[in-house]
């Protein structure tokens, strides 16, 4: 009975309409997000593209957003994102597929956490991210995981744990770095 | 080869995080391309990268993870676990406030079952819940409403109470501290009046029966909608702000108490993100403020939010739910600029905060409490 629409549209898929004018909105800042982490231009419109197409896939999504303004927009990113990881992943594939030669030790760590084959050491990586994680103060923990596995906005996490913006920013900066250290080949001292 | 140092993954962890904050700047990408330009800063990023996206699976059960080994399917299963994080999103709020010290009181039940009503996805609520009155304690309420049909309803809240009242039709009304509203039924239309204070409106879809919010002033027509609306003795500008969907916006004709009459006057239209002020002789509008129409309302959830505001502001925002005023004594004092984020269970815990972070003294006699310079 409580239904929450936004605009009218057709049951399940949401309109052209309703998904032109989500990415308008969010424009600047989904370009700016494809463009850093493909470090180019290059393929920015690409992305786009099938951020477009994967939007026009999900049931329902004007349903979805209603209601969770402050993360649309993480919503969004993180479409991009995944779609990014996949493209990592492909590329590695083919990469891999070239070089037969490189032993499974010499993979820098980013090339190795998108190989299709190092499932299992991934898991294991993910163990030992873990077992960093219960040494942080709660709050860093906590902060990040909000962020990571429920997908809620530094704002919405600044809310609920009762702690400003940056603050937020800080527990999970600090949290990202103390997981790239517990998975670190090795640790360079300046 | 180039090795990042341990300051280089600190760097790059702080860019991450930035990113996906989802407010990066112009001026901060400029910068974060000179940075990477160095060839051991561009490493430890795309390690912080990569340690951040396998982050994502932290928890995630097995299942996913074999699926990640075709990328094929795993391009679906990202998708998937997108939706299912988004609409898992009022389940967990409510785990987490009950895991938390802060709501080891007894407030903790009733906030958190206030916020599960509130959320407006259940649908039948039976009992109506209420803490004792303390001084000067929040207090969070909600009940469930049947209306008859042409027979007006009131409803309030006291100093310091918010409450979430949930109408027969499906619609979620929460009433900030001090608020009144009357609520009709007609079998054509559903008018709420606005008698004083601030209302968020979470309006059921009816679209034979149109949604009408009227002030003295002003009355707005919903569209199908959350919105908020704030309309206090003190101020004389009616501030509607709102989140979702639609909203029209217009003067009620003096002549006529007939709220169903159409004006010939111009109605003004409110999207969402848009906050709209009205008074006797002028109307502002801002929009795409979607942040700042959320902020709006998040005393629904009891908490009052600040960014770069003077303490004057601040004191007079929270001597709303108070029913000991705090007094500001001398104007530097009140120029003061805060930002930050107040659970407003915490009583005075406030005043603690701020002691702790502004150069000002706190002192308090039977009546009132004093906030002056050290």
């Amino acid at each position: 009975m409580n239904q929450r629409s936004v605009l009218p549209q057709t049951r399940r898929v949401a309109s052209h309409k309703f998904i032109e004018k989500l990415l308008a909105e969010h424009s600047f800042a989904l370009r700016r997000f494809i463009r850093i982490r493909l470090n180019s231009e290059h393929d920015c419109e690409d992305v786009l593209q099938e951020v477009y197409v994967r939007l026009s896939q999900i049931d329902d999504l004007p349903a979805k957003l209603a209601g969770r303004l402050d993360t649309t927009r993480n919503y969004l990113l993180q479409i991009a994102s995944n779609l990014l990881i996949d493209r990592a992943r492909r590329a590695q594939v083919r990469k891999q597929s070239q070089h037969v030669s490189s032993a499974d030790d010499d993979l820098p760590l980013h090339c190795e956490v998108y190989a299709p084959e190092r499932q299992l050491a991934n898991k294991r990586k993910l163990q030992r991210i873990d077992y960093a994680l219960q040494k942080l103060r709660p709050e860093q923990r906590k902060a990040f995981l909000l962020h990571r596995v429920e997908g809620l906005s530094y704002r919405e996490i600044s809310d609920q744990l009762g702690l400003s913006v940056s603050t937020i920013e800080k527990h999970i900066a600090a949290t990202l770095l103390a997981a790239r250290k517990a998975i670190a080949k090795e640790e360079q001292h300046d | 080869m180039t090795k990042p140092t341990a300051s280089h993954h600190a760097a790059a962890t702080y860019w991450v995080t930035r990113l996906y904050s989802g407010e990066m700047t112009a001026q901060e990408e400029r910068e974060l391309q000179r940075w990477r330009a160095h060839p051991a800063h561009e490493i430890a990023l795309q390690e912080a990268f990569a340690v951040w996206d396998l982050s994502a699976d932290l928890y995630g059960n097995d299942e996913a993870l074999a699926h990640q080994q075709a990328v094929e399917q795993r391009a679906k299963s990202g998708v998937w676990s997108a939706i299912a994080l988004a609409a898992s999103l009022a389940c967990l709020s409510l785990i987490l406030m009950l895991s938390e010290q802060f709501w080891q009181d007894d407030a903790a039940l009733t906030l958190a079952e206030a916020e599960q009503k509130a959320a407006a996805t259940l649908q039948q609520i039976s009992s109506s819940v209420q803490l004792p009155e303390l001084e000067d304690g929040f207090r969070m309420t909600s009940q469930a409403a049947m209306i008859a049909l042409e027979e007006p309803r009131y409803f309030s809240t006291t100093v310091g109470e918010v409450s979430h009242i949930q109408l027969d039709d499906g619609t979620v009304v929460s009433l900030n501290t001090a608020s009144a509203i009357k609520v009709t039924m007609y079998a054509h239309e559903r008018q709420v009046e606005l008698v004083h204070g601030e209302a968020y409106f979470d309006v059921a879809k009816d679209s034979n029966r149109p949604f009408v919010v009227a002030t003295d002033e002003q009355q707005i027509t919903v569209l199908g909608t959350a919105f908020n609306v704030r309309h206090r003795n003190d101020e004389s500008t009616l501030k509607v702000s709102v989140v979702e969907g639609r909203v029209a916006v217009k003067r009620r004709v003096a002549s006529t108490t007939e709220m169903t009459e159409p004006s010939q006057e111009e109605e003004q239209l409110l999207l969402a993100g848009d906050i709209g002020s009205f008074n006797d002789r002028s109307k502002v509008i801002q929009q795409h403020q979607h942040a700042e129409a959320e902020v709006n309302n998040a005393w629904r959830r009891g908490v009052v939010r600040f960014d770069d505001d003077e303490l004057g502001t601040v004191i007079r925002e929270l001597n709303r739910y108070r029913v000991k005023k705090i007094a500001v004594t001398n104007d530097t004092v009140r120029q003061l600029r805060i930002s930050g984020v107040f659970h407003l269970q915490n009583g005075d815990g406030i005043l603690d905060a701020l002691a702790a972070t502004l150069p000002i003294t706190i002192s308090q006699d039977a009546g009132q409490i004093y906030i002056a310079a050290k």
